[in-house]
Parts: structure tokens; sequence; C-alpha cells
């Protein structure tokens, strides 16, 4: 920058050129120019200068690698709950929640019949499963891999408050992220999931919230490009409340808005991510029924009017919603007529599980059934994720069609 | 404290409705904008080149040259700007210009802003004034036949600029001006332009332009914006007037296209490029590149042109009487070519060379 004084005349101004960017000179300023390096004063940088964040390999390796995650027909099964979170699901089948059952559950799922990989594009793994092996001795990414199936894993780790908030929160796992991703890697990974969560209510959403929760999520996102992992954006809006459908779209547009924004901000390759949101839906305890096609609408309106055309991919969230309920919400989704740019699919957790975990109960015996009842549910959502999932006595396409054109304009 | 995500309801369906099918028709299949909203200052310069004296009857007379075109423009143009004396101003035989144009159904819009002011501190940078009394101006517009706006901020690109506040600022005034126009039932066209003046490359154009524009954006969704009843007026990606290194059309569009993929919602419904200090086929067939580039289009992409509509009409008329129905003539084979292009039909050209040997390139270079 250009000083408010002249430098003494003694002084010898010799001007590099940066061998960064062309748009750049270096000047250095004092007696001995050619030797001195230290003391060189860089012009300051720009907002607008562009350093290259990523290669064309790089941001090519990435946007292949998105691409295969939500494949047509294809979604993911998010099988990364927390060892905590392993506990409440295993304690509703009394099971007891150690490591081997843990690991025994996910066995059955990941070595179901291969056919299942037309439905499942990509899994997310919790730390723990990475390094487990199946019943064959076989690590479980190695499996998984060699199924055709896109290997992530949950990076964060867990939320941390937000001192002066209504009880928000932010999430926290940055630390020494960039060597975790490198090493994740090399194990095999080529995506990775980080949460962050927001709840409405008189108060929330807060400004504060929803600005701390989209860059540290733009945070993750460029470190994971760095390495060579897809990073999955997951800014949940939970479903407690007894809002309605418009306070949860509204929400959603204002979070998404702030997210896509610290992304621009952050310099990250659209093209290299995916976004893990919940659908647009009314409150657990509001009153007001909506129906599939309302919800769809809410939605991708919201969607439309944030999330730009070159992020390849969009897997919701299941959230507290029943399998079916999951399914059928998905498929209306992809029936909405209006323009959808990116692919509209899954990332279910508990609604690809439920039912599996309820057939398993812990017992060998029961192995078979789990896993029937699993490629079940993953063919239907991989149906719903293209809008031809036909629930048995539901009415057909064409009459669904005229609940879409509903008087109220989104 | 305020709870930023409370809504209050902004527009009515009916409100929405109406923006959103206004915005449609302006950009119907085949249609751009003509924009002929030079202002008096600007007409000045353009009168001057070709030895015409800037009087309001000359001005009123070359409009006249534009809008007495016959009905082949119906379906190549979609909106016409107007200058704010141009809005009240009428043809030879006492038919007011505004009647004239809609009655072949092409949607009136008027430009709203009140031109650049420098922002102090920075190194040659501005704002765009005009928001005082908007409201009641918007009103009577709307009144007087208008059902689109047109407001031109400006950025540039150096070693320095485009600085944060100059983004942020300009971001703010586009949205802060869209969200009065939306009150009124007149769709906003937002033109955030960065201009081509410099020696960066595409590169740094494209850079430039998705960080202006991913503010833009978040400007609007912060002022309630109904996205679904704007209009988009962008610069195409380019590089600088004085940079050494040529591009190709399908280079421009590639670096084009990737930048508003990156940053424009899908919701919005159509965007209609500026022509900025690109010659009249140029402008065409950057058009016809863009409209052929092979990524995923979610908005109608055209054209909002003025004097790459213009530039040959002006050349034929100097203000000669005699040369009116010539200079008529050479507008409507531009707004042709240009109808042409927005729907990627555009197979003409001077140098335009081979047709088949469009080479796009990897989209993973931009």
């Amino acid at each position: 920058p250009a000083t408010s004084r002249a430098p003494p005349t003694s002084w010898i101004r010799t001007a590099f050129k940066c061998p960064l960017s062309s748009t750049f000179r270096v000047v250095c300023q004092c007696h001995f120019p050619n030797t001195c390096q230290k003391t060189c004063i860089v012009i300051s940088l720009r907002m607008t200068h562009p350093f290259p964040s990523l290669s064309p390999e790089q941001k090519r390796e990435l946007s292949d690698i998105a691409q295969r995650i939500v494949a047509p027909g294809k979604g993911i099964l998010a099988a990364d709950e927390s060892t905590g979170t392993m506990a409440k699901r295993l304690q509703k089948i009394n099971v007891e929640n150690t490591e081997e059952n843990r690991r025994s559950f996910r066995d059955i799922l990941f070595s179901s019949d291969a056919s299942f990989s037309n439905c499942v594009g990509g899994i997310i793994f919790f730390h723990e499963t990475l390094y487990q092996k199946s019943d064959s001795g076989k690590l479980f990414p190695q499996l998984v891999k060699e199924k055709g199936i896109v290997v992530g894993i949950k990076v964060d780790k867990g939320t941390a408050g937000l001192m002066g908030t209504d009880g928000e929160t932010t999430t926290q796992g940055l630390d020494g992220l960039s060597e975790r991703c490198a090493q994740y890697k090399k194990d095999g990974c080529d995506f990775a999931k980080w949460r962050c969560v927001l709840k409405i209510s008189d108060g929330c959403p807060s400004a504060l919230a929803i600005a701390e929760n989209a860059n540290v999520l733009a945070r993750y996102a460029s470190i994971c490009q760095q390495n060579g992992l897809v990073p999955i954006v997951e800014p949940e809006i939970l479903p407690d409340g007894d809002h309605d459908l418009q306070r949860c779209q509204y929400a959603t547009e204002k979070v998404l808005a702030a997210v896509y924004k610290a992304l621009s901000d952050h310099h990250v390759y659209l093209e290299g991510t995916l976004l893990k949101p919940n659908m647009v839906t009314a409150g657990h305890s509001c009153t007001k029924k909506y129906t599939p096609q309302e919800v769809a609408m809410a939605t991708v309106t919201a969607l439309r009017r944030t999330v730009p055309a070159s992020v390849p991919g969009i897997c919701f969230l299941s959230g507290g919603q029943s399998e079916e309920e999951a399914s059928v919400n998905l498929n209306a989704i992809n029936q909405v007529p209006l323009h959808r740019p990116w692919k509209l699919t899954f990332s279910y957790g508990r609604a690809l599980q439920a039912s599996a975990l309820a057939a398993w109960k812990g017992k060998a015996e029961n192995k078979a059934a789990t896993q029937q009842t699993f490629i079940t549910r993953a063919k239907i959502n991989g149906l719903a994720s293209k809008g031809e999932y036909k629930p048995t006595g539901a009415a057909g396409q064409a009459s669904t069609q005229s609940l879409y054109t509903a008087s109220y304009v989104y | 404290p305020s709870v930023m995500t409370h809504q209050f309801p902004t527009l009515s369906e009916a409100q929405k409705r109406e923006l959103h099918e206004t915005a449609l028709r302006i950009v119907s299949p085949g249609k751009g904008i003509l924009a002929a909203d030079e202002s008096v200052g600007s007409m000045a310069k353009r009168l001057a080149q070709v030895g015409v004296e800037n009087t309001e009857e000359n001005r009123r007379q070359y409009r006249q040259i534009l809008f007495s075109a016959d009905d082949r423009i119906n379906s190549c143009i979609g909106g016409v700007i107007f200058f704010h004396e141009t809005l009240y101003q009428h043809s030879d035989n006492g038919v007011p210009f505004v009647k004239m144009i809609r009655d072949r159904g092409i949607l009136v819009g008027v430009k709203v802003d009140k031109g650049v002011v420098p922002l102090a501190g920075t190194c040659g940078e501005t704002t765009t004034q005009g928001l005082d009394g908007l409201s009641e101006r918007c009103a009577q517009y709307k009144k007087d036949g208008a059902v689109f706006a047109k407001w031109r901020c400006v950025l540039k690109i150096s070693d320095v600029n485009p600085s944060k506040l100059a983004i942020t600022e300009n971001a703010n005034v586009l949205a802060r001006y869209s969200s009065i126009c939306q009150q009124h039932g007149i769709v906003p066209v937002i033109e955030p332009e960065i201009l081509p003046d410099g020696d960066h490359d595409l590169k740094r154009c494209q850079y430039v332009t998705e960080k202006v524009l991913a503010a833009v954006y978040k400007a609007m969704s912060d002022h309630h914006v109904y996205l679904e009843g704007t209009l988009l007026k962008p610069n195409m990606v380019t590089p600088g007037h004085s940079c050494s290194t040529k591009y190709s059309p399908e280079e421009v569009a590639m670096a084009t296209l990737t930048a508003l993929r990156r940053t424009v919602p899908p919701a919005v419904t159509g965007i209609a490029f500026l022509s900025g200090g690109q010659s009249e086929e140029e402008a065409s067939i950057h058009l016809n590149a863009i409209n052929n580039c092979p990524l995923p289009k979610p908005w109608v992409l055209t054209f909002s042109f003025g004097r790459a509509l213009q530039a040959s009409a002006l050349r034929a008329w100097r203000g000669h009487k005699e040369n009116e129905k010539a200079a008529t003539e050479q507008f409507i084979k531009r707004a042709e070519v240009n109808s042409l292009a927005c729907q990627g039909k555009y197979t003409g050209g001077d140098n335009y060379g081979e047709a088949g040997q469009r080479i796009y390139g990897s989209c993973h270079a931009y």
C-alpha cells in the first residue's frame, strides 16, 4: 500500500514480480534489495484477487466423486451414528451398546446383496466403523468400495453452546481437521459430513447462530476439498416446535442463503460439494397437517431460491420422519412441476435402518431378514429419488399431479 | 432484540403471481430487451458520434425510428427500457410511445436510478443514487404504463478493485431498489455491471463476477426480495479491453455460464446480458455461444442490449429524415439476429467461421 511518507533517499526501491500472481508486485525498500527478502512489503491482499485454491485436476476429482454419489437412482446411507447415538438405537431393541454389536449390525447392512449398490451411491461412516472388519475379515471401507459405493466419514465433533443465545449451538471439529482429512483419504474415504444444528422458536434461529454455523460449514468444506474429500454440508433446522410450513420455509431460505454466501466467501468449489438439508416441514407440534405435495412444493421453492445450480446434488436428511413418510416426501419432491437443476435424493439414517434394526434384535439368525428389510427400504428410496415410487394403494402420478397446482404461491 | 427470521408478509400471492408472469413475458422464448434508456448525457455522446445535435426533438425522432419498426420485432423484443423523458413523448402522429410499444404486446420498462456517485475513501469507485421518493415514482410509472424497471450499478476491476465496500454497498442499494419496485407491481431488472476496462484476463473477470453476484443475491435474500419476480442484467464474463490474450466465444461462454451457475439461484426467472463495449456482432456471437454451452441452464439467457442493437441504426440515420427507413431496417436486423442468438440458433456472422468446430473444453478449468 502507498505509504504516507516517502522513504529516505538513501533507500533503493525495487519491484519484483510476484511468483504466485502476475497481478501482484512485491516492493522492497531497503539498502540491499538484492539480498533482502524478509523485509519485503507485500501489497495487502484484496478480496477479489484469485489465488488458486484447487487445480483443475483436483476440481475434476471432487466433481466426479460428487456425481458418483448422486448418480441417478442413488442416495446415501447415513450409517455414521456416534457411539452415544447408537446407544439410543440399540436400547430400543434391547441390545447392549458394545463395539462388537455396533460392528455386527453395520456388517449385516454392508454385506447385503450387491444389488443395493444400485440405490446407494455412498455410505457415511463413523470413525470407529472405518477401522472395523466384516466377519469375512475384510475392512469395511474395502467391502463397500468393492460394491462400487463411495466411502464417507463424519468429521465433526458435535455441537457446542453459543453463549448469549437461547440454547443455540455451533459445531466443533476444525482443529487438526486438515491432517485428519488427509488420513481419512488414505484410509479410503472420498467424502465427509459435518452437521450443524439450528432450531425455530420465537427468538431462533438468531443472526449469530445463522452466521456462525454458515461460517464453520464453509471452513470445514474448504479444508475437506484441499484434501480431496467432497464435503457434505448439513445445516439441519430441527422440526421441533409448533411453527407452520411457511415459517420453516422462511427460516430455511434465510439459513441456506447465508450458507452459500459463506461458501462463496471461503472460495469453496461448489461443483465438488453436496448439500444435506432438512425438508421444509411444519413443526412436530403444529396442529395443521400438510400433504406431501405441500411439503414438496415448499421444499423445492426454498431450494430454488438459494442453492446455486452448480451444486450437483441435494441429499435430504430424514430428521424425525418415519421410513414411509421420508420416502413419500422424497418422491413428491421429485415430482414437483418446477425446474430442479440438482439431483434430489436421500441421505437417510433412521429412515433406512429403523425396520432393519427392529428385524435384527441383535440376533445373528435374523441376518437375512434384516438385510431383506434394509434392501427393500433402499430400493424404495432409490425409486423415490426418481419420482417413481408408487406406495401400494396410493393414487397414480396423474392424480397426485393435480395436488401441486394449489392456489398458494410460495 | 429483532428476530431476523420472523416473516412479515411482503407481497400477497396475487402480487407475486403478477410479478412472476411479467418477468416470464419479458424473456419469452426468442425474446430479449431493447435498452433504449440512454440518459440525456449518454445520448449526447451517441448523437455526437453521428454529428447530430443533442436536442429533445432529435432524441424523440431517434427513438421513433426504433419504435416504428414493423411487426417483425414483436417476436424478438419482449420489453423496452425507457428513459423518463421518452416515456412521455409521442410519435409524429401524436401516438404516445408507450402506447405504440404496448399495443404490439411489448412490455414497457423505465430506468429509475439517478446515476453514479463516488464512494469516498475508495479508488474511484461508486454507488448509485435514486432511492429518495422511489416508492412514489414507481407508483406513478406503473400508472403511466411501465411494468418493469432498471437500475444500474457499476464496479470495476483493477489491482485494488472492486473493494469490499463497493461490492457490499452496490449489492445493498440494488436490493433496496428491488424491494421498493416489487411493492408497486414493477419487476426490477438488477444490473451490477462490472466494466471491461483494464488488462485483466478472463479468469479474473470470472472471479470478480462470482464474488459480486454472490453478494447481490445475499442482499436480495436479506431484503426479502421475491426472486421469481426479478431479472438479472449482468456483464458477460470477458477479458479486459487491454488484455493481450484473446479468447474464443466458447471460452467466454463457459466462463460466463460457470459464474452464473455458481451464484444465481434457479428461482431467478431470466438473465438478460448487457453488451458493455462489445460490437453488435460480438455481442450476438457471445450470446449464441452462451446458449450453446453444454452446461445445464436453469434460467432463460437472453439480451438487454443498447448499443449492440442500435449502433448500425444510429450510423444509418445520421439525423437525416430520408435515412429513417434504412435505419429502422438496421435495428430490425439486429433484433432478429439476437432473437436467434438467445435460442442458440445464430449461424451467421462475418468472422464466425465453421459452424461445426465449436470446442467448449473442460469445465473444470473454470
